[in-house]
C-alpha cells in the first residue's frame, strides 16, 4: 500500500462527480477512529462522498433511544456496528464465563437499531479480546464466543437486508496478533487495530455502502490470454498454455477461473473481452481439461481484433448497464491504460505484473456485494442470456410493433405485497436509468407508503415467451386533496423499449383513480447523470410541463387521459 | 520532508498546511486534542514508514519535534 495520505488526495482528484454521498455513523465501544482515512478512500475511490461519524464509548442504547441523538437528527445511511467483546461483557475475563449476557445485549442493539432507524446495520462478528490475542490474558473463552457469533449470525439473518456482517475471523492476520494489532495505541487509546487490518475493515464497510447505494457492480469483463489461462492461446496452442489442477501458474489460473465461476452464481455477470481469435478461445473454454469456465457462465463475448474500449461500451450497451457498473481485468498495463484513459467510469484491477492472479484478486474489494437474498439475482444471467436471444430476434421483423406482438408479453401489475416488497425495495435503490425521480427507499419506507390508505405502491411483473422477467417496475402515488402525485416511477433496464413504462403508468392511473377522488395528477422528473433517457417521458404521456428547468421538471395533466396504445403489444392481467 | 509533515497534520488536524509554523502545537490549534495526536502519529508513521517508540509519541507536540524525530528516525 502507497502512502494513504497520497491515495486519498488522488482519489478526491480523480473524482469527476460524485455518484452518491453517504452518511457512515460508527456505532461503537472502543476507539474507531482510526477507521476513517481507509473508509474514505474506499468510498472516495468509488466517486462516492462519506460523511463519517461516530457515537460516544458503549452509549450505543442511549443514542438509538434519544430523539435528540445525532442518528435522530441527520439519519445515516449506514450504521457500523463495531464492537470488541470485552467491552459489551467485561465479564469476559473471569472464568466460566457464558455468553448469554452478550447474546441479550447483541440482540437488543440489533432490533433497536433494525427498529429506530432505516440505516443499513454492518456488524462485526466477535474475535477474542484484545489481551488474550495479545497473550496477556488466559483465554477463558472456550466455546461460548462461537455461540455468541453464532446468534448474532442468526439475528442477522432474521433482518436479511437491514442487517450485514463484516466477518472480522475472515479477515487474514489475527494468528500473529502483532501484524494487526498495535499495543501501543491499545494500552493508550484503546484503538487496537493496525493499516493493515483497518483496510480491509474499510474495504468490506464500502462495499456494503456501495450495496446500499445500489453502486454495486454488475459485470465482470475479463481479457483472455494471461489473464484467465497463462500463455497465448494462440501461439502456444491449446496444449501450451498454463491452466492446471496441480502444476503452478497453471494452478493459480484455474483457482482465478473458479472465483469466476462463483461470482458468476452470485448473480454477478461475466464478459469476455479479448483480442484473439474466436474459435481459439472458445477451444479452450470447450476442450481445455482444466478449463472451469464455460461458454454458458458468459453474458456477452467480444472476441475479436478490434480495440478494448469500443468493444466494453459494445458490451455494456448490449447489456444495458452503465460504464461505471463494469470491473474490468486484463493482465496487459497497456489495454488498462487504455481504458483509463477512453472510460474512466470503468473499475480496473491492477493485475501482477508478469504472474499468474493471486486468489484474492477478484475479492479483496467486494465489488459486487449484494444486500439482496432474492432469487432474481442469482438467476440474472439466465435472464440476459434470454434477452441475448430477444436482441437476435429484433433484427427478422417487419417493425418494432410486429417483433412486440412476437415476444407475447404478459404484463402483472398488482400492489406491492409482503412477497415482493424487498424487490420493490431493491430497484428503488438499484435503478438509474429508467428511474424518474431516483428517490431511493429502504424496506420501512415502502411499507409505510403501502399502509398509508393515502398513498400506494404498484409493482409490474413481466413475463414473455423467452422467460420470466419478475418485478421489473415499480410505481408510487401519494393523494393530496384531490391531486394524486406520482412519487415515484421507474423500470429495470432489462424491460425498456416495449412501451410497458406505459401500461405501468396507464394501469396504476385507472387504479387509483378508481379508488380515490383525483381532480388532477401532478409528476416530476429529476435529472440525474443516468436517467437523461426520460427527460421527455412525461411530455410523450401527455403531462404539460409546468414549471421547473432542466434539473427538475414539474407536470401535470388532469385525471382520465389515457394513452392506450401499448395494449395491442401485449396482455395485461391486473390484481388491485 | 518538512512539507510532507505538514501536509498530514493539515489533513489529520483540518488547518491549513500554510498556517504551520515551529510551534505549531495543541495550544495553537484547538481540535489536536489527544484522539487527533493518535491519528496524526499513525498517518506520519503510514507516510514515512516508521514507527516512533511508545515513550517519545506523548512529547511530539509540535511541529518542531515531530520533524526532529522523524528526521532521526528516517535517516538512521
Amino acid at each position: 500500500m502507497g502512502s494513504l495520505l497520497a491515495a486519498i488526495q488522488e482519489a478526491e482528484k480523480a473524482a469527476e462527480d460524485w455518484r452518491a454521498d453517504a452518511r457512515v455513523h460508527v456505532l461503537r465501544n472502543y476507539t474507531t477512529e482510526p477507521l476513517d482515512p481507509y473508509l474514505s478512500l474506499h468510498l472516495l475511490r468509488d466517486d462516492i462522498l462519506p460523511t463519517i461519524s461516530h457515537g460516544g464509548y458503549g452509549t450505543i442504547a442511549q443514542e438509538l433511544l434519544d430523539p435528540d441523538s445525532p442518528i435522530a437528527n441527520s439519519p445515516p445511511d449506514i450504521i457500523v456496528l463495531s464492537l470488541l467483546v470485552e467491552f459489551v461483557d467485561p465479564a469476559i475475563s473471569a472464568d466460566g464465563w457464558t455468553a448469554d449476557t452478550a447474546i441479550k445485549e447483541i440482540t437488543a442493539y440489533i432490533n433497536t437499531l433494525v427498529e429506530q432507524s432505516s440505516a443499513l446495520v454492518v456488524a462485526n462478528t466477535f474475535i477474542p479480546p484484545i489481551d488474550v490475542l495479545l497473550g496477556e490474558m488466559p483465554d477463558s473463552t472456550g466455546q461460548e464466543l462461537d455461540r455468541l457469533n453464532e446468534h448474532l449470525l442468526d439475528v442477522a439473518s432474521q433482518h436479511a437486508n437491514r442487517v450485514v456482517i463484516c466477518d472480522w475471523r475472515e479477515l487474514p492476520g489475527l494468528g500473529a496478533p502483532d501484524s494487526v494489532i498495535d499495543r501501543r495505541f491499545w494500552k493508550s487509546s484503546q484503538a487496537p487495530f493496525r493499516a493493515a487490518f483497518l483496510d480491509l475493515y474499510a474495504r468490506r464497510i464500502a462495499s456494503f455502502v456501495r450495496a446500499a447505494k445500489g453502486l454495486s457492480k454488475k459485470c465482470l469483463i475479463l481479457d483472455c490470454d494471461n489473464t484467465l489461462w497463462g500463455g497465448v492461446v494462440g501461439e502456444d496452442g491449446l496444449s501450451g498454455i498454463e491452466l492446471d489442477a496441480t502444476v503452478e501458474p497453471g494452478v493459480s489460473f484455474r483457482d482465478f477461473q473458479k472465483t469466476v465461476v462463483d461470482l458468476h452464481e452470485k448473480g454477478v455477470m461475466i464478459a469476455v473481452c479479448s483480442k484473439n481469435n474466436e474459435e481459439d478461445v472458445w477451444n479452450v473454454f470447450e476442450n481445455h481439461e482444466h478449463a472451469v469456465l464455460q461458454k454458458s457462465h458468459l453474458v456477452a463475448w467480444r472476441i475479436n481484433w478490434e480495440d478494448k474500449a469500443n468493444n466494453i461500451v459494445s458490451i455494456v450497451d448490449e447489456l444495458n448497464i452503465g460504464l461505471d457498473s463494469v470491473v474490468f481485468v486484463d493482465d496487459s498495463p497497456r489495454e488498462r491504460a487504455l481504458i483509463a484513459n477512453r472510460l474512466p467510469d470503468v473499475t480496473l484491477i491492477a493485475f501482477p505484473d508478469g504472474e499468474p492472479p493471486g486468489p484474492e484478486l477478484l475479492t479483496r474489494d467486494v465489488f459486487f456485494e449484494s444486500l439482496s437474498t432474492s432469487v432474481e439475482d442469482a438467476s440474472r444471467t439466465r435472464m440476459y442470456q434470454q434477452q441475448s436471444v430477444r436482441s437476435d430476434e429484433k433484427d427478422r421483423f417487419a417493425d418494432l410493433s410486429d417483433y412486440l406482438q412476437s415476444l407475447q408479453t404478459v404484463v402483472r401489475i398488482a400492489r406491492v405485497d409482503d412477497s415482493s416488497i424487498g424487490r420493490v425495495t431493491q430497484l428503488t435503490q438499484k435503478t438509474n436509468q429508467f428511474n424518474l425521480t431516483t428517490r431511493r427507499y429502504s424496506e420501512a419506507d415502502i411499507r409505510e407508503f403501502a399502509n398509508d390508505p393515502n398513498a400506494a405502491v404498484f409493482r409490474m411483473a413481466v413475463e414473455d415467451r423467452f422467460g420470466d422477467m419478475g418485478t421489473t417496475g415499480v410505481f408510487i402515488a401519494r393523494l393530496d386533496g384531490r391531486t394524486a402525485v406520482i412519487d415515484t416511477l421507474l423500470l429495470s433496464c432489462r424491460v425498456l423499449g416495449r412501451q410497458l413504462e406505459t401500461a405501468l403508468v396507464d394501469q396504476c392511473m385507472r387504479a387509483l383513480e378508481a379508488c380515490w377522488t383525483v381532480t388532477h395528477w401532478q409528476s416530476q422528473y429529476i435529472a440525474t447523470r443516468k436517467n437523461q433517457q426520460t427527460a421527455e417521458f412525461w411530455d410523450r404521456m401527455g403531462f404539460d410541463m409546468v414549471s421547473g428547468d432542466e434539473m427538475s421538471k414539474q407536470y401535470a395533466c388532469d385525471a382520465r387521459l389515457r394513452i392506450v396504445d401499448y395494449l395491442n403489444v401485449m396482455t395485461v392481467e391486473s390484481e388491485y | 520532508m518538512s512539507e510532507l509533515i505538514k501536509q498530514v497534520m493539515a489533513q489529520v488536524l483540518q488547518i491549513e498546511a500554510e498556517t504551520i509554523v515551529a510551534d505549531t502545537s495543541p495550544d495553537s490549534v484547538e481540535r489536536w486534542d489527544s484522539l487527533k495526536h493518535m491519528q496524526l502519529i499513525m498517518a506520519l508513521e503510514d507516510e514515512f514508514r516508521i514507527e516512533f517508540p511508545d515513550d517519545v509519541i506523548p512529547e511530539l507536540l509540535s511541529f518542531a519535534a515531530i520533524e526532529a524525530k522523524i528526521d532521526t528516525l528516517t535517516s538512521g
